[in-house]
């Protein structure tokens, strides 16, 4: 069973996250939003906080709180998880002079993001759609990791095994990866300055992770195949590989 | 020396991945099995004998992973299983079970030093919820006490929260402790009164990815005082162990007295048989548990085992298997310690475990052992290993001359 905050986090740290690389990856999200000036805070009571920061040209996304210009807010999480699905607003606390551009611009790029995540008819068998998706996907799949692991009841069980070190996966040939490190019971995303990680997973391409991240295959026999590669300190993977499973139910 | 092609052995995964989930999945397959990279190990076997299998490209390998334990005398060990095709001849599984029930069980009383009983059922898992199940039987009691990171078979009581299918009632009555922390055991007793039925426990700690530890001293002593003061039952998982420390059972082995034994793996040589044994205040217990399977009486296993076991006897029991391990051991830390490496080996000699510690990420290690395997060296990166009687000082020069050609690589490679 999924938990409303667990769903929050993930939805915010994952999800929503996806925004900033939506906007690297899709040439007409990075046409854009490239005049933006812009930052939306998004807050959660007894929950996640981030912002979108629209600046020269990028999206960025950051934890926590912090000077913006449109405040949201949502006093559960589960009124948050309802406005991540388009069944509910937020409550605007700051920035009603700029609603036009949350019901046009972020509008759109919200849907420009759902276009993406959530494939439809033949779309896949574009190569530059294919690829959008299976990097989109697997990026909000592996940051949704640690919103798991640290807020899920079940992801908390997991993580009290306690083993230590720096989890990476990645794409091979794409230039993206996710660093997760695991201590004392903790797993939070890290970045480059972490040093080298201890035990990587790593997609063959981009066809063979999107069949993985789209259900089309097995974790198990992608690696009978080495459609997926695992090395390094295994005990690390013994916890990821009990968090991925409940990736997809918090993110069908 | 030439390393290995598996081109056959891809071929048939991929017709494997259509029809099987997972293409090979469990233990013997490349994800749980941790095939790093699995490009350096065969899928698939087509034959094998002795100490060796051989794969389905040909290349033959001297097996140090013994099917995980089961092959102890050697594969198609002719005396084992000419006894099994005898009784083929005769009757296997049949509506009324054969003699050979009553004579394996016999044996086992005779051999198995702590057992007045014996139980049969087909794998390790059956034996160990047996187990589980006859204490809380016993005892009117819900709880049981495991050690982390022991591996006592898939049920879900066994498995963790998390894992696939299991939920949380499953496993609500399991209670952990450190391994040789008879204090954590201690504590658990005091919080949970009159509430825990049984300590099940390996006769050493032999999990995964970790320097195997042997109990400290006193430890069993200890927990033995424990469970008999506080009517809990204590129950060995020698499953994996067994008849590879102590023929008459690991708990004989160190010194101290189960109440419940659960044997598999080499007790028939690869025929499909596991037991139950226990003491006599136990017995009735067992007879209270409705616990059965269609081929859990099949005689032929039966028949294997009994000639087995005799074997082993008669081979002077594990003497032979722990002094190879002591000297493969030995030569494998001093190929590695040439090389500039430090090379760990833990555990019992017959099931030693290996990590070489250079590297805390463990790639220098799995690179090594996937340089051994590409040669004809089975190991495996995270389990223990097994020895045979079919093991011979040939065997043990071939295996250092791999080790010593993977060290080489590794070395070169940087």
């Amino acid at each position: 069973m999924s938990d409303q905050k667990a769903k929050a986090y993930i939805n915010m740290n994952g999800a929503l996250r996806a925004m900033e690389y939506l906007c690297e990856l899709d040439s007409e999200a990075k046409a854009f939003i490239k005049e933006f000036n812009i930052v939306i805070q998004f807050s959660v009571k007894n929950g996640p906080a981030a912002r979108l920061i629209f600046k020269d040209g990028r999206c960025v996304f950051e934890r926590g709180k912090g000077k913006s210009n449109i405040k949201l807010y949502f006093p559960s999480p589960g009124h948050f998880n309802k406005m991540m699905d388009g069944k509910a607003n937020p409550v605007i606390l700051k920035g009603f002079t700029k609603i036009g551009f949350l019901t046009k611009n972020f509008t759109y790029l919200s849907k420009r993001l759902e276009y993406f995540l959530k494939p439809a008819g033949e779309s896949m068998n574009q190569p530059v759609y294919k690829e959008i998706n299976t990097i989109l996907t697997f990026l909000t799949a592996f940051n949704s990791l640690a919103e798991i692991g640290m807020h899920d009841p079940i992801g908390q069980e997991i993580m009290r095994h306690d083993r230590k070190g720096v989890f990476c996966a990645s794409i091979a040939g794409t230039g993206y990866s996710v660093k997760l490190k695991m201590s004392k019971g903790q797993i939070a995303p890290v970045g480059s300055s972490e040093g080298a990680p201890e035990m990587h997973l790593d997609f063959k391409d981009i066809d063979k992770a999107n069949d993985l991240l789209n259900g089309k295959s097995d974790f198990i026999s992608a690696i009978g195949f080495g459609d997926v590669k695992i090395s390094g300190y295994m005990p690390l993977m013994q916890s990821v590989e009990l968090l991925v499973p409940r990736v997809a139910m918090y993110l069908k | 020396m030439k390393t290995y092609d598996y081109t056959k052995s891809r071929a048939l995964f991929n017709r494997a991945a259509n029809v099987i989930p997972g293409g090979v999945y469990g233990h013997q397959g490349p994800a749980n099995g941790c095939f790093i990279p699995n490009d350096a190990f065969p899928y698939f076997s087509e034959r094998a004998k002795g100490t060796y299998f051989w794969d389905a490209d040909g290349n033959r390998f001297v097996d140090y992973m013994c099917a995980y334990g089961p092959n102890i005398l050697g594969y198609c060990d002719e005396e084992v299983d000419n006894a099994a095709i005898e009784q083929v001849r005769i009757g296997n599984c049949v509506t009324a079970p054969s003699s050979k029930l009553v004579e394996f069980a016999e044996v086992m009383v005779d051999t198995v030093a702590m057992a007045d009983w014996a139980f049969f059922a087909k794998n390790g898992g059956d034996a160990t919820s047996l187990a589980i199940m006859v204490a809380r039987a016993a005892t009117h009691r819900k709880k049981v006490i495991l050690v982390k990171g022991n591996y006592h078979g898939v049920a879900p009581w066994a498995q963790g929260l998390g894992c696939g299918g299991v939920i949380e009632e499953d496993i609500s009555n399991v209670l952990y402790v450190d391994w040789n922390n008879a204090e954590q055991v201690e504590n658990l007793i005091r919080q949970y009164p009159g509430e825990i039925a049984c300590f099940m426990s390996t006769p050493y700690w032999h999990g995964n990815f970790a320097d195997n530890k042997l109990p400290e001293n006193g430890y069993w002593q200890k927990i033995r005082k424990l469970c008999t003061e506080n009517g809990i039952v204590l129950a060995i998982d020698d499953v994996r162990c067994g008849f590879r420390l102590d023929i008459a059972g690991s708990d004989h082995y160190f010194g101290f007295k189960a109440d419940l034994m659960c044997f598999c793996k080499a007790i028939a040589n690869g025929w499909n048989v596991s037991a139950l044994c226990g003491v006599e205040a136990l017995k009735n217990a067992v007879t209270d548990v409705f616990y059965t399977g269609s081929y859990w009486l099949s005689s032929v296993p039966f028949a294997a085992g009994i000639k087995c076991i005799e074997k082993m006897k008669r081979l002077g029991g594990t003497k032979a298997l722990l002094d190879y391990g002591k000297k493969l051991g030995k030569g494998l830390v001093s190929v590695a310690a040439s090389y500039g490496y430090n090379l760990v080996v833990s555990g019992a000699p017959s099931l030693f475990y290996l990590r070489i510690t250079d590297d805390p990420s463990l790639t220098l290690h799995q690179k090594w052992v996937a340089e051994c395997v590409k040669r004809g060296v089975y190991i495996t990166n995270h389990h223990n290993h097994f020895i045979n009687y079919a093991m011979t000082d040939e065997d043990l020069k071939f295996t250092l001359e791999v080790a010593d050609e993977a060290f080489r690589v590794v070395k070169a490679r940087g």
